[in-house]
């Protein structure tokens, strides 16, 4: 209790550092105070807002990535499995084997105009 | 308490407060920091490479003939679920395995529709088998393409989270091929190393344009770093990935469609080895097409290492057009120059020349200089080349090079690998007396066929020797990086007249010489005939194999297209070995089918039928067109009344007897939706005529021949 005493003392005595500096969370403290209190608030609330727009943009963006990443597989796969599809020698073998009674030109058009 | 003991206390036990921090953060960064290192480095991976997509190749409009796709090894880790065991392993409960993968279950149907390979109840044991052992990697679809794992990805069982599931995957870039990897000029377009090589090179070009032309297909990957935002492992690009150019081909798909199948017909009838083929745009240099297949069983051939370009062989008698060209250009013989090859049918005799023992395959007995070309006798070109040249080889020598087709003319731009042709010199060991003779007619000088065919191609095309290119541009993004045009190499390999001669000689041969069995009555034919035997085991020999071969252009009158076909054959020979009748058919079916395709005729080659004056059937149709082409035909004297259609937009018009493109633009230009049916000329419609169009509504047409 003797220690408890002293060191109380030299927190409160006018000399001590608890006595120079001043009070913190008090009203005079506060409202001296209040501009810079209120830039500080002002700049967390941004922050924390901008990051999460960041994150949900970034977040976005990569969905919107994976989908365009997708049309573009897609349309390749499409794309060349038309392609290959389309080879004259399969087609050729398709026309031959159904009842379409279409032949291959075996003389070459003439230009009229 | 005083204010001074309350405070000391609070203070006090703030100090502690922040001791205590201080005391657990030196705690966690000494004793724990490894442990927490390597969770943010798995959370938060830096220098990710950020994969570009490869440049594109296409054909000469813009068929895609390789593109980039990624494919997929499908795992399943059977120690995936959402509750850790005691271990911290987590696993799939026995239910849901036994539900999707009993033999009849979703799972097991889903995976035989996906890789047919297995049936249901085959993936269904392999399912079980793999999770009564706990496997945590067990593979079950090797190479599986995007589009196919987009499918399985909405199949029961596995459209579950990852962690329900277990399905995991490997993914890799996989260059797709529409037209598949055995035909339609693959070696000649390439691969891309699919894993690694032993120079650690991944998706680099293997080959053929994918070589040659990588540093521009390639791209460049871009850098990033992977966090986990929102649960999710999501790239933070730093710098963008640079995605390939793409690379536009003078291949037409068409052309090389049917020089495939021709080609391979021809070498599966005669059971060939293998056999390689190109086509050239006359006037361009342009190559259209360019097969070189191997047979590898009595009923397939596949695509084989460019032999066109990387093989050097002796051309045999395609080479006596150019000894006819040189003797002909210096003035030594003429056409007409009388040779008497001694060789008869009453008396078959080879020529002695300096001890090698030149033959014919058949007797030819006396004959012209153009005649010689026509039956392809060894004898004759060998006598007539030895008499102008033996006191002076070089000046034969000389003449082969202003003609310019010997010279290296860098094709490894284009291909990989190409060779040039060997030349010969007169102040080489291996030149002896016999080696004027034996090069007159095709033996001695190595020469890729493309060279050869390169050599024809300016026959045709007036004398001007064209540079052979199959890549046109390259271009990004629509932009141009690379244009090339055609190249004059040389503007005359010949006078006008000794090119006139050779012209004839080229003709001749189809038409009553060597090649006549390819004789067409459709396309005009000119070209050269060769049988060479194949140089093996230090000599050649009839026993060794022949290169038979055609070279020519077509059609005659206007050449438009230039081609060279070899084949290789082996004993046992269908018949004795002949570029015309083994090599030949597959040069004049590809001239039939292009010539029909790819050439057209004016009206001045069509002559009117002046004996039948009647009106020809003519289709309903547009009445301008109809009387130009009855003036052009001179057929307008005739009685042709043509009636009126109705152009009132807001009725139906009486489309029958009209053809197909003329019904659907009258019809479709009154709003109205048109479902054909059938071929020929329309016959009957749905919506009768003079009734009112309503824009939008559907009327049927059936066409009948």
């Amino acid at each position: 209790m003797a220690f408890l005493d002293k060191f109380s003392q030299a927190l409160t005595s006018e000399d001590s550092f608890a006595g120079k500096t001043p009070s913190l969370l008090t009203r005079d403290f506060i409202i001296k105070h209040a501009a810079k209190l209120g830039i500080i608030i002002v700049a967390a609330w941004l922050y924390i807002g901008l990051r999460y727009n960041c994150e949900a943009s970034l977040y976005h963006l990569n969905q919107l990535k994976e989908e365009l990443n997708d049309v573009r597989y897609t349309t390749i796969a499409r794309w060349g499995e038309l392609t290959g599809k389309n080879k004259p020698d399969i087609i050729r073998r398709k026309v031959l084997q159904s009842d379409i009674t279409l032949e291959a030109a075996d003389e070459p058009p003439i230009r009229v105009k | 308490m005083s204010f001074g003991k309350r405070f000391a206390v609070v203070l006090g036990l703030i100090l502690l407060y922040i001791c205590c921090i201080a005391f657990q953060s030196f705690r966690t960064i000494v004793s724990d920091g490894d442990k927490y290192r390597a969770l943010v480095g798995k959370l938060n991976r830096e220098n990710q490479v950020i994969p570009q997509v490869r440049g594109f190749i296409f054909s000469d409009n813009d068929e895609m003939l390789a593109g980039s796709l990624p494919e997929y090894d499908i795992y399943l880790d059977f120690r995936s679920t959402t509750r850790p065991n005691e271990k911290g392993e987590i696993n799939i409960p026995a239910d849901t395995i036994n539900k999707y993968f009993s033999p009849s279950g979703e799972g097991s149907m889903a995976l035989a529709k996906i890789a047919p390979q297995r049936t249901a109840a085959q993936w269904s044991a392999l399912i079980q088998e793999g999770y009564t052992k706990r496997n945590g990697h067990l593979l079950i679809i090797r190479a599986l393409s995007y589009t196919g794992y987009k499918e399985l990805r909405q199949m029961p069982y596995f459209n579950k989270q990852r962690y329900r599931n277990g399905l995991t995957r490997d993914e890799r870039a996989h260059r797709y091929r529409p037209f598949g990897d055995t035909r339609m000029a693959a070696r000649t377009i390439g691969s891309v190393y699919a894993r690694k090589d032993t120079a650690g090179r991944i998706g680099s070009g293997r080959g053929g344009i994918e070589l040659a032309y990588d540093s521009l297909l390639r791209g460049v990957p871009g850098r990033g770093y992977r966090q986990s935002i929102r649960r999710r492992m999501i790239d933070i690009i730093e710098s963008e990935p640079v995605n390939g150019a793409n690379v536009h081909t003078t291949l037409n798909v068409e052309m090389q469609d049917i020089l495939d199948r021709a080609l391979g017909k021809r070498i599966l009838e005669l059971h060939a080895d293998g056999g390689w083929a190109a086509v050239m745009d006359v006037h361009t240099g342009q190559i259209k097409a360019i097969s070189n297949l191997h047979r590898t069983g009595d009923s397939a051939v596949v695509e084989d290492y460019n032999h066109l370009v990387e093989d050097l062989y002796d051309p045999g008698s395609t080479f006596k057009t150019v000894s006819y060209m040189v003797l002909l250009d210096n003035d030594k013989i003429t056409p007409e120059t009388i040779v008497n090859t001694g060789n008869t049918a009453q008396n078959p005799s080879d020529w002695n020349c300096h001890g090698k023992h030149i033959k014919d395959d058949h007797p030819v007995g006396t004959v012209t200089a153009d005649e010689a070309i026509v039956q392809s006798s060894n004898i004759a070109v060998a006598k007539l080349t030895c008499q102008a040249y033996e006191s002076n080889p070089d000046a034969y020598l000389a003449g082969i090079e202003k003609i310019g087709m010997m010279n290296d003319l860098a094709l490894n731009c284009d291909f990989p690998g190409a060779q040039a042709p060997r030349k010969r010199s007169t102040k080489e060991k291996t030149w002896s007396k016999v080696s004027l003779g034996q090069i007159s007619y095709g033996y001695e000088n190595r020469i890729p066929g493309l060279y050869m065919l390169n050599f024809y191609n300016a026959i045709a095309n007036g004398g001007k020797l064209m540079r052979p290119y199959i890549v046109r541009e390259v271009e990004k993004d629509g932009k141009v990086l690379y244009e090339r045009e055609p190249e004059v190499v040389n503007k005359n390999i010949c006078s006008p007249k000794t090119l006139e001669a050779v012209r004839h000689a080229l003709r001749g041969v189809v038409e009553h010489g060597t090649a006549k069995s390819i004789n067409s009555k459709r396309v005009t034919i000119a070209g050269k005939t060769g049988t060479a035997q194949r140089y093996a085991n230090g000599n050649y020999d009839y026993g060794n194999g022949h290169y038979v071969s055609f070279a020519g252009f077509f059609p005659f009158e206007d050449p438009q297209y230039s081609m060279i076909v070899v084949i290789d054959v082996r004993p046992p020979y269908p018949g004795r070995p002949g570029g015309g009748y083994m090599a030949g058919p597959v040069f004049r079916q590809f001239a039939e089918e292009i010539y029909a395709l790819h050439c057209e005729k004016s009206l001045h080659d069509v002559t009117p039928d002046t004996l039948h004056r009647r009106l020809p059937e003519v289709k309903r149709g547009p009445q301008e067109d109809t009387e130009y082409l009855l003036s052009k035909l001179r057929l307008d004297s005739l009685n042709f009344k043509p009636t009126e259609l109705d152009g009132v937009k807001e009725i139906i018009p009486n489309v029958v007897g009209m053809g197909a493109e003329d019904a659907l633009y009258a019809l479709e230009t009154r709003g109205l939706r048109v479902q054909m049916s059938g071929m020929g000329r329309v016959v009957r419609q749905s919506l009768t005529a003079g009734s009112p169009a309503v824009k939008g509504s559907s009327i049927e047409l059936t066409l009948k021949n």
